[in-house]
């Protein structure tokens, strides 16, 4: 059986992140495990993780060393993470985002305040830029199709990505639209597709408050990209739901 | 073409024998037997002229391949073609007219062997032991003649699959790799075969050919080759079971053919037609049909599947028969694919091979010095060739054949942009694109009748009735719900009908349609101006309300473009009343009318800047130079700025204004091309394909060689990049005829004026010479420009105009020399 593995601290966030992945993990076809990364085993990871009846370890050694290291396990086939760190000093989901941008598998990112359902029905699939970029996304798409959640993308694109041509308004949207989504959602034909044009971050945070979304998943670089992360960056700010970062490359 | 004394261990398809004695006399029977298999053979012997109907009695040689017979050591030269012995006046060195001869038959070296002194007859038996088991040809196209598309991209597959589309003017067919690739699916059209009514009218997808059951192997993918001078289509994949190479191709000598031929491992077995999803399908032993609203698409198909050492070889005919009004009879289909059988794929692609390099020899573009540029012109070259039927009636769509996108709607594009092209390289293409309007002259005159006008309204978009499909509302890429006002004030169009009409005729002298229905489509459109203005208390005309190309501005008053344009056509139409015999439909009286209309007619023109105001009010508009605020060019501007801002503001689409100094420079005053392009480029976003290609034309004849370039360069670019996004769903046709139009009329210079040719090079200093043929009232012409010297050639006696000097062009042609201040008659 393949593991999600719940990446909890010692605080209150510990509780969300088992909870959202104990729904991700039907997703994948997987178990949870809960792993708290400390020397010592904290209370709250641990009740967390037993208020969930799922296995539960300590390990001790640095989090991110420690997380990339069980990624390598074949049977490891994505994370859920706390959006928050308890290091005070370090920028939101720097943790997150340091894990999303050095593994392969998927991550979960949950915020503190994550109002979860009882289960995924409906994922936002985010995508800010030119469409090359969009195609980081198409595992997510294909993981959700299979997975039978209903899907809605959302292509932002900004001042830098604006089409260089638009012919006649009537026919280059059904165009563009019915290329890009036979380009990067080719296993999901119920997808419907949301294309803006604006700021990427408002616009993704106001197409997630209009679709009401469970999950908002968006692609993450790795690290020799870390300029493309920006969009990303903020919206986990933001964010009202979990957001799943799908590695890219 | 290299000698060689032993035969390499491959097919070639022409065989020249270089011999130092005569003809063999005992070929028994394989020379026939050769020529019968589709190859074409050439022999340079003492004397072969003196022994041809010998040689011919005794091979009793009847076959559609070619036999080029040449004296090694006199001027003796014998063509026989089609079972016939062709008159030919061409001497020289023997092997250089051999390779020409095989090239104006679409066979290039690298398809030609060429042996000295070799046993001809066992030669000639290989060569079809080849061909009867089978094998499938060579590829290597010529520089600058071939699409090579390596490896296997998911996300790109259905765009290179349309940059492979292979059409023959009535039917399209993607280039989707014959192997199983769910990610591109094969797809067919037919030519002015709809579906649905109104604004939901699109061209009707019909059967395909089945793909091959293996799939693509993850490492290996797949590399496939079009060679462009030949329209064929070569593949090599790597599949789960192993290699599989095909050769395909959409014969342009029998529209509605495909041909195909592929080499796996294995009998691929299943079905060998799909339907397309979603159509009304019928079908029975060996076709399949899908209905449209009103006609349908029938496909036939014939099968042979034999073994092959490394496993077998299918060779699959498909015969398409498309009806616009009623769904074909498939006997007709099925009769047609055994006959494509009974031809065997070796002579349908020898002939079809042939129908391809005639259609180059009028109409290729060669530039030296520039080899991508030259490969990016060739490709579009190609797709309008393919695009348009010479017979008939021609419904081009924005996309012709080539993809669903814009629903197969026939708009100006056509009309402007791709016309021009065929009208002076094969004029029947550009005939049957005129016939399209003519057909509909009845639903323009009703739309006219509607709307309180007279003479005929055509439609912005127009499908197979003739009536406007254009849709009402649309949602934009900002989501947002926009109506769409093309449809009732885009009037342009009209006057583009009847600009088309004077192209062809212009081009070809076709008097017989001049006086016929080129007239009546001159007279109509020039009536529905003069019902169309109103004129002010002055007596000054206006045309109020309308869309001009400059799409970002609507509705808009005295737009210089369209009524510049309506004047242009109501004097084109009076000059055509006033020569017509009697009996013409419109009067002398109606003829003076309309001039006076067209006098009276504002355009904008300031002579203190000698800028014409695209519309009343344009200058009152927020001054804006896009590069300022974009972050880049081309940009569509209306989704970087939004609508409301660029309609505030003078920030242009694509050329407006400009566009009559390209398409009636006679109607603009002389010398205002610098100070509007000037005026204008700043301001333009060039975010409609259409632009680079008219503005590459309009900086070549303002002498503006970088800019013209560039903007070339991006217009041949923007399907091979996709830069559009769209590609996928077909090809911009109309900036393929737009690059045409850039090299022909903005840097040859080209234009057909009362009569005579004129030629005006600008060659930019980047190039070393560009090369263009053309048809002009059925001269065949060459054009050579080199920056020292000017050449034109004719096969017949052809005014001509350059730089100031009247004379005729014709046999080995005319020489201009560089001067101090533009050209010199040299010869």
């Amino acid at each position: 059986m393949s593991r999600i593995i719940a990446a909890v601290d010692d605080s209150a966030a510990a509780h969300p992140v088992v909870a959202a992945a104990q729904l991700l993990a039907p997703v994948f076809g997987a178990e949870v495990e809960g792993v708290h990364v400390a020397d010592v085993e904290g209370r709250t990871a641990a009740a967390a993780a037993a208020g969930f009846k799922i296995p539960f370890r300590t390990v001790p050694g640095e989090p991110l060393d420690v997380l990339v290291s069980l990624a390598a396990d074949d049977d490891v086939v994505g994370f859920a993470i706390g959006q928050r760190s308890h290091v005070a000093a370090a920028a939101t989901g720097h943790l997150a985002l340091g894990l999303a941008g050095s593994v392969d598998k998927p991550v979960l990112v949950v915020p503190p305040r994550a109002v979860l359902p009882d289960r995924f029905r409906r994922v936002l699939i985010a995508m800010a830029g030119v469409p090359g970029r969009a195609r980081e996304l198409k595992r997510a798409i294909a993981l959700a199709a299979d997975a039978d959640l209903e899907l809605v993308a959302v292509h932002v694109d900004d001042e830098s990505s604006v089409p260089s041509f638009s012919d006649q308004v009537q026919y280059e949207t059904e165009a563009y639209a019915e290329e890009f989504l036979a380009r990067y959602a080719p296993g999901a034909p119920g997808v419907r597709l949301d294309l803006r044009i604006g700021a990427p971050v408002e616009e993704i945070l106001a197409a997630c408050a209009q679709e009401h979304p469970d999950v908002l998943a968006m692609g993450w670089p790795h690290a020799d990209e870390p300029e493309r992360g920006e969009v990303v960056r903020a919206v986990l700010e933001r964010s009202p739901v979990p957001v799943l970062l799908v590695a890219t490359r | 073409m290299t000698t060689v004394t032993s035969m390499p261990d491959r097919r070639f398809e022409a065989v020249v024998f270089v011999a130092s004695e005569p003809v063999e006399a005992d070929l028994d029977g394989s020379l026939a037997a050769a020529l019968d298999a589709g190859l074409a053979v050439a022999v340079v012997a003492p004397g072969p002229g003196r022994d041809a109907a010998v040689l011919l009695r005794s091979e009793r040689v009847a076959s559609r391949s070619v036999l080029l017979l040449a004296s090694g050591d006199g001027p003796d030269r014998t063509v026989v073609e089609d079972g016939r012995v062709l008159p030919t006046t061409e001497a020289g060195e023997p092997l250089n007219w051999i390779r020409r001869e095989l090239w104006a038959r679409g066979i290039d070296r690298a398809g030609t062997l060429v042996l000295a002194d070799a046993p001809q007859r066992e030669v000639l038996v290989a060569q079809v032991e080849r061909r009867r088991t089978r094998h499938l040809p060579e590829v290597d196209p010529a520089p600058g003649w071939g699409l090579v598309l390596e490896g296997h991209d998911p996300e790109g597959e259905r765009v290179r699959a349309t940059l492979t589309t292979l059409a023959d003017g009535r039917l399209g067919i993607g280039g989707a790799t014959v192997v199983h690739d769910p990610g591109a699916p094969s797809w067919s059209m037919v030519a002015g075969v709809y579906d649905g009514d109104g604004p939901e009218t699109h061209l009707l997808p019909g059967p395909v050919a089945a793909s091959l059951p293996w799939r693509l192997h993850p490492e290996g993918g797949v590399a496939r080759t079009l060679d462009l001078r030949t329209g064929v289509l070569h593949e090599r994949a790597l599949t789960d079971v192993g290699p599989v190479r095909s050769v395909r191709f959409a014969s342009l000598r029998r529209p509605g053919s495909v041909v195909e031929r592929a080499c796996g491992p294995a009998d691929p077995e299943g079905p060998l037609l799909v339907a397309p999803d979603g159509a009304r399908v019928t079908d029975g032993v060996g076709w399949k049909a899908a209905a449209g609203t009103s006609g349908g698409i029938v496909a036939a198909v014939t099968a042979a599947v034999t073994p092959a050492p490394d496993g077998v070889v299918l060779d699959r005919m498909i015969a398409y028969e498309g009806d616009p009004e009623d769904l074909p009879d498939p006997a007709t289909a099925t009769a047609r694919a055994r006959e494509l059988a009974g031809c065997g794929f070796d002579l349908l692609l020898a002939e079809h091979r042939a129908a391809w390099a005639a259609r180059w020899e009028d109409a290729d573009v060669e530039i030296d010095g520039d080899d991508e540029l030259q490969l990016g012109v060739r490709f579009a070259l190609f797709h309008l060739m393919a695009s348009v039927a010479d017979e008939g009636e021609a419904a081009v769509g924005a996309r012709g054949l080539s993809g669903q996108a814009y629903r197969g709607h026939v708009f100006w594009d056509s009309d402007t942009f791709v016309l021009p092209f065929l009208a002076a390289t094969h004029p029947p293409a550009a005939r049957a694109m005129l016939e399209y309007r003519v057909r509909r002259l009845d639903a323009a005159l009703d739309t006219a009748r509607r709307r309180g006008r007279r003479g005929a309204r055509f439609p912005w978009e127009s499908a197979r009735t003739g009536y406007d499909v254009t849709p009402s509302s649309a949602r934009d890429r900002t989501g947002r719900l926009v109506p769409i006002r093309t449809g009732l004030l885009e009037e342009h169009v009209v006057a583009q009908v009847a600009w088309a009409t004077s192209c062809y005729v212009d081009w070809t002298g076709d008097a017989d349609f001049a006086r016929g229905p080129g007239l009546e489509l001159l007279v109509q459109t020039a009536r529905y101006w003069e019902s169309r203005v109103r004129t002010d208390a002055a007596g000054a005309a206006h045309i109020y309300g309308v869309v001009g190309p400059d799409e970002y501005h609507e509705p808009v008053d005295d737009n210089a473009f369209t009524n510049v344009v309506a004047r242009w056509n109501l004097r084109r139409a009076a000059d055509a009343v006033e020569a017509a015999d009697v009996g013409a439909p419109a009067g002398l009286d109606e003829a003076r009318a309309w001039r006076h209309v067209a006098d009276a007619l504002v355009d904008g023109y300031d002579p203190t800047t000698r800028v014409y105001e695209q519309f009343a009010g344009f200058h009152e508009l927020e001054a804006l130079f896009i590069a300022e605020v974009a972050p880049r060019l081309p940009i569509a501007a209306d989704l970087l700025l939004g609508r409301d801002r660029v309609r505030g503001a003078q920030v242009l689409k694509q050329a407006d204004v400009l566009m009559l100094h390209h398409l009636v420079p006679e109607e603009v005053v002389p010398g205002s091309l610098r100070p509007n392009l000037d005026f204008y480029e700043p301001r333009t976003a060039h975010g409609s394909s259409l632009s680079p290609a008219m503005h590459a034309a309009l900086a070549a004849r303002a002498g503006d060689h970088e800019g013209a370039l560039s903007a070339l360069r991006m217009a041949t670019r923007i399907d091979l990049d996709d830069l559009t996004g769209t590609t996928a769903g077909g090809l911009h046709l109309a900036t393929m005829g737009g690059v045409w139009q850039a090299l022909a009329f903005g840097f040859a210079g080209l234009r057909p004026r009362h009569g005579r040719l004129v030629v005006d090079p600008q060659l930019p200093p980047a190039w070393d010479g560009l090369r263009l043929r053309v048809r002009f009232h059925g001269s065949r012409v060459r054009v050579r420009i080199g920056h020292e010297e000017l050449h034109l050639e004719s096969d017949r006696p052809v005014p001509v105009h350059v730089d100031g000097i009247d004379a005729v062009v014709e046999g080995t042609g005319l020489r201009f020399g560089r001067a101090a201040e533009g050209w010199e008659l040299l010869t």
